[in-house]
């Protein structure tokens, strides 16, 4: 019954995929969309031979890979520590919280100049606003989750000899986990987006710095071939975080 | 009667807190009780009348304000696990655990070998009936399992008192029922000196050879009734005369508490109304 249910929601999406695939075909093959702004999907499909032997596309997904890694290490790395200090301080985290459900509606993307004048064009400006783009989910679900753990079992556990070491091990971590996770995997997300966003705007390599001269030199099918690749990479990225949590909760 | 007869022993116990608007409020009001081992003791009375905090207090989760808590002859200053086992009202089984995971963590927090945590964990389930959900995870289970798997976690402690708030509370008539038949079995089987928070006037006569008696803000032992018939109780006690007559004079001492109670809250209510109404 479910896997049924599963399986028609499967076709539906395909469904719905083919039927985008088909407007697109129809609408550049009669020439109504002007190649410049939608190219045909082969002329897309045909740059990938070309851009795989290219060391420029290689150099730039590479650089872009680093810069990611780096930023989600120093998002989460921050964002779980703020989180924990503020998460165990009752008053912190009342005062806290709403600053940082609040930084989460702010566009960040602002303080992007500010990243370049301090790091300069290079990597270490995309690491640091990547960084601190996906810093808030990551510290504000912390927060939340560690200041919301039931009191009852606390008191359940100091019942059954619990010190003070076991209630953190045992009790805490494993009460705050689910949601310190789903915060990890926003601010992994949100990493991505702003360093291929730095990439875009003021960069020298990377997968956003090709996509911009791409756009800039009216490549449009290479420009497709590379958002084909920064989604393909976001798809892998995700992929990996949902594994992590899903061995972890049944671990 | 020796010290050593008395389970639990509270002296001329009081607890006074203040409440968010910087109110004082006495929970309780110079509570002396004793419990003989093997004993099982209901404390029922109105809501907010210190039975659920007397019961904390006897457990050593909570300090009392003044007075003194003897466990088995020993001044208590903190829960002593080994020796007292605590049943809450609330689902407290760890949600990321098994159900077998839960029974064991008591154990696992005292340093129990993995081999022997587990055979005990088991044992425990065993008794109560669930065996077959060794594997399962609480949110899988009914309110009335999880608070047998709760009753499991407390027994595989093996303390020697257990206290119990309002254990069946939050489930329906009669799951209560079978339950409160169940656990009369399961207790009577572990030999446990039991002190047990309840609402139900039915479930603190069928279960206890003493029914504490508790009078609203502030808390005090208002009279302490006895039950004769010897333990367990078949459910044809539940007909008897003797049955009845207890119930009866129960409802009495507390029919006039509890509308003493409701009225207090009622009154207090209109007048905070009354206070808004003006500001």
């Amino acid at each position: 019954m479910a896997r049924r249910e599963r399986l028609r929601v499967a076709a539906i999406q395909l469904g719905l995929a083919a039927v985008v695939l088909v407007v697109w075909v129809y609408q550049t093959r009669t020439g109504r969309v002007s190649p410049i702004l939608l190219p045909q999907p082969e002329k897309v499909l045909a740059e990938f031979p070309d851009m795989l032997r290219d060391s420029t596309f290689w150099a730039g997904l590479r650089v872009t890979a680093v810069e990611l890694g780096g930023a989600f290490v120093l998002a989460t790395a921050s964002g779980l520590l703020v989180g924990v200090l503020v998460g165990r301080w009752a008053a912190a985290a009342r005062i806290t919280s709403p600053l940082l459900v609040w930084a989460q509606t702010v566009p960040i993307i602002l303080f992007y100049p500010i990243c370049i004048l301090l790091f300069g064009i290079g990597p270490m400006s995309k690491v640091a606003f990547g960084g601190f783009y996906g810093f808030f989910p990551v510290a504000a679900n912390t927060v939340l989750a560690l200041s919301t753990v039931p009191a009852r079992y606390l008191t359940a556990a100091a019942a059954l000899g619990a010190d003070r070491r076991q209630i953190v091990t045992r009790v805490l971590i494993p009460a705050a986990r689910p949601l310190v996770l789903s915060g990890v995997r926003l601010g992994a997300a949100l990493c991505l987006i702003g360093v291929i966003a730095g990439e875009l705007l003021g960069s020298t390599e990377g997968l956003g710095y090709n996509i911009a001269s791409s756009a800039g030199g009216f490549r449009t099918a290479e420009l497709y071939a590379y958002i084909t690749v920064a989604l393909i990479l976001v798809a892998i990225f995700n992929f990996a975080i949902t594994r992590a949590e899903d061995r972890d909760a049944s671990g | 009667m020796t010290m050593t007869d008395i389970a639990l022993c509270a002296t001329n116990v009081s607890m006074l807190y203040e409440t968010q608007r910087g109110r004082q409020v006495t929970a309780l009001e110079t509570v002396s009780l004793e419990v003989r081992r093997g004993e099982f003791v209901s404390l029922i009375g109105p809501s907010g009348c210190g039975k659920s905090t007397l019961l904390y207090i006897l457990g050593g989760l909570r300090g009392q304000t003044s007075g003194e808590v003897a466990l088995l002859g020993q001044r208590m200053t903190g829960p002593v696990p080994t020796k007292v086992g605590f049943v809450f009202q609330d689902y407290t089984l760890f949600p990321w655990r098994t159900i077998l995971a839960n029974i064991e963590v008591g154990l696992e927090f005292r340093g129990v070998g993995k081999r022997e945590r587990r055979e005990r964990a088991e044992a425990n389930l065993d008794l109560v009936g669930l065996s077959a959900f060794a594997q399962a995870y609480p949110g899988e289970l009914s309110g009335g399992m999880q608070q047998r798997v709760a009753i499991a976690r407390a027994l595989a402690m093996d303390p020697e008192i257990l206290l119990m708030d309002e254990p069946f509370g939050a489930l329906d008539e009669q799951t209560r029922t079978v339950l409160g038949e169940e656990l009369a079995r399961i207790l009577e089987q572990a030999g446990k000196t039991i002190v047990f928070v309840t609402h139900s006037l039915t479930e603190a006569v069928f279960l206890s050879d003493r029914v504490v008696v508790m009078s609203g803000r502030p808390g005090r032992i208002k009279e302490i009734l006895t039950v004769d018939e010897p333990r367990p109780r078949k459910p044809g006690f539940a007909m008897s005369a003797e049955f009845t007559d207890t119930r009866n004079r129960l409802f009495d001492l507390l029919h006039d508490e509890m509308r003493a109670a409701t009225l207090a809250e009622l009154g207090a209510g209109r007048q905070n109304g009354g206070r808004r109404g003006e500001a």
